[in-house]
């Protein structure tokens, strides 16, 4: 019966955190998509660069072995441990590197790595930021940031 | 024609929770034979992730991504949590796993493949843990420990709903525009097709609520409940559809957690 009553406690617990909408380990309030709306959506994604420069956009979950919207928080996070520049680009290196070394298929929630072809011919990476306006009419509200950027081999 | 009760006689017409939760509540017929097949039903699901794609990384290399170095170092089959949780799995798929097993499984497989990656916390696959704590029960209150599963099924509905009408109150169901602003981000093509459609997405969150909050008492009525889990099916395979996130590894145990009859048969074809 002790195992009963923990088991109350804890989806009790996990009700509140439902009411508080916060997720701490190993409680989950499941709040999927429990977001307020915004005028212009974040868009965390890579641009690459090509010689000539043709530029290519590519998601996040192409380059990181997780489920899609665990990527752009896991990089954003890489990226703030590293105080240098230098550490930065050598980190965006290392996920192109990894997915032309060790490329993976796509499994569930975790989407393929990105093609040998397309990370061949990519000079420069950017990770940035684009500000996009909900409504498609309003074409004049996109912004672009770039985070960070690395030379490629 | 009248009848003259006795007092005894009386007390037994008095309304018994007991008695209505027996006959209206949750069918928790076979729960013991239930929580077995729930049992192994995890451990597959686990099986399956670790295994279906050895080149997919997902304990280990979560962690060895904060470092170029660790990342391009990585391999699947020398990372320890990777085994460890395997062979937890194997041992719950074999029906000999102790206590220290679970906890094993629980606290290193699913810690490392859900929670702090890059800051943020995704608790969403504990509650297979909690799911085997109760199957622990099976020996000594079966009936109990299937009740607490089938209403944490039903809270988690719950919680969806209220923590969207929390953040964004019934705007969020009403007005569809969640829907029309994450889909172009994080949709599938036919969520990025939706996206465009304002009153499709209004549609969408609308039977989302509705789903959201119908679910948690329909899954625990008798009457409501076998007709509740393909609603709940149709629910995930649109979100499916329209995310690409299908939370497979919660409808994939609803056969053993809400129904009898596959359980009953499945033990008859096992001889159980």
């Amino acid at each position: 019966m002790a195992c009963m009553a923990v088991y109350a406690l804890v989806m009790a617990a996990q009700l509140a955190c439902a009411a508080l909408n916060i997720s701490p380990w190993p409680l989950m309030a499941y709040n999927f998509f429990a977001i307020e709306p915004v005028e212009r959506a974040r868009h965390f994604r890579f641009v690459l660069e090509d010689a000539d420069g043709g530029q290519h956009e590519l998601e996040p979950g192409h380059l990181v072995p997780t489920e899609f919207f665990k990527a752009a928080p896991h990089i954003n996070r890489s990226l703030l441990q590293r105080d240098a520049d230098s550490d930065r680009q050598a980190y965006l290196r290392a996920l192109v590197d990894r997915a032309r070394s060790q490329p993976w298929s796509g499994f569930d929630e975790v989407w393929a790595s990105a093609g040998r072809a397309r990370l061949d011919t990519a000079r420069r990476i950017h990770w940035v930021l684009d500000l996009e306006p909900v409504d498609a009419g309003d074409a004049a509200a996109g912004e672009r940031q770039i985070i960070q950027t690395a030379q490629l081999p | 024609m009248t009848t003259i009760l006795t007092p005894a006689a009386a007390l037994q017409h008095r309304p018994q929770p007991g008695r209505w939760l027996a006959e209206r509540g949750p069918d928790l017929g076979h729960a013991r034979e239930r929580l077995w097949l729930l049992e192994r039903l995890i451990a597959l699901w686990l099986l399956l992730v670790l295994f279906a794609d050895p080149a997919l990384a997902r304990l280990g290399s979560v962690m060895a991504l904060s470092s170029p170095d660790a990342l391009a170092a990585w391999s699947w089959s020398a990372d320890p949590l990777r085994w460890i949780s395997a062979g937890a799995a194997l041992a719950l798929l074999a029906g000999v796993a102790p206590a220290g097993w679970v906890l094993a499984f629980g606290v290193l497989g699913l810690s490392a493949l859900s929670s702090r990656v890059g800051g943020a916390v995704w608790n969403y696959n504990l509650h297979l843990f909690w799911f085997l704590l109760m199957c622990r029960q099976a020996g000594s209150a079966p009936r109990a420990a299937l009740a607490c599963v089938q209403v944490s099924v039903a809270l988690f509905y719950l919680q969806a709903g209220l923590t969207k009408l929390l953040a964004s109150g019934p705007h969020w169901f009403l007005s569809g525009d969640t829907l029309r602003h994450y889909a172009p981000y994080l949709g599938t093509g036919l969520g990025r097709s939706l996206a465009a459609h304002p009153a499709w997405c209004a549609a969408i969150t609308q039977a989302t609520g509705v789903v959201e909050f119908a679910l948690p008492v329909l899954l625990l009525l008798r009457r409501t409940q076998a007709l509740s889990v393909p609603v709940a099916w149709a629910f995930h395979l649109g979100v499916a559809a329209t995310f690409g996130i299908g939370f497979w590894q919660l409808t994939l145990l609803y056969p053993a957690v809400f129904y009898q009859a596959p359980v009953r048969r499945l033990g008859r074809f096992l001889r159980i």
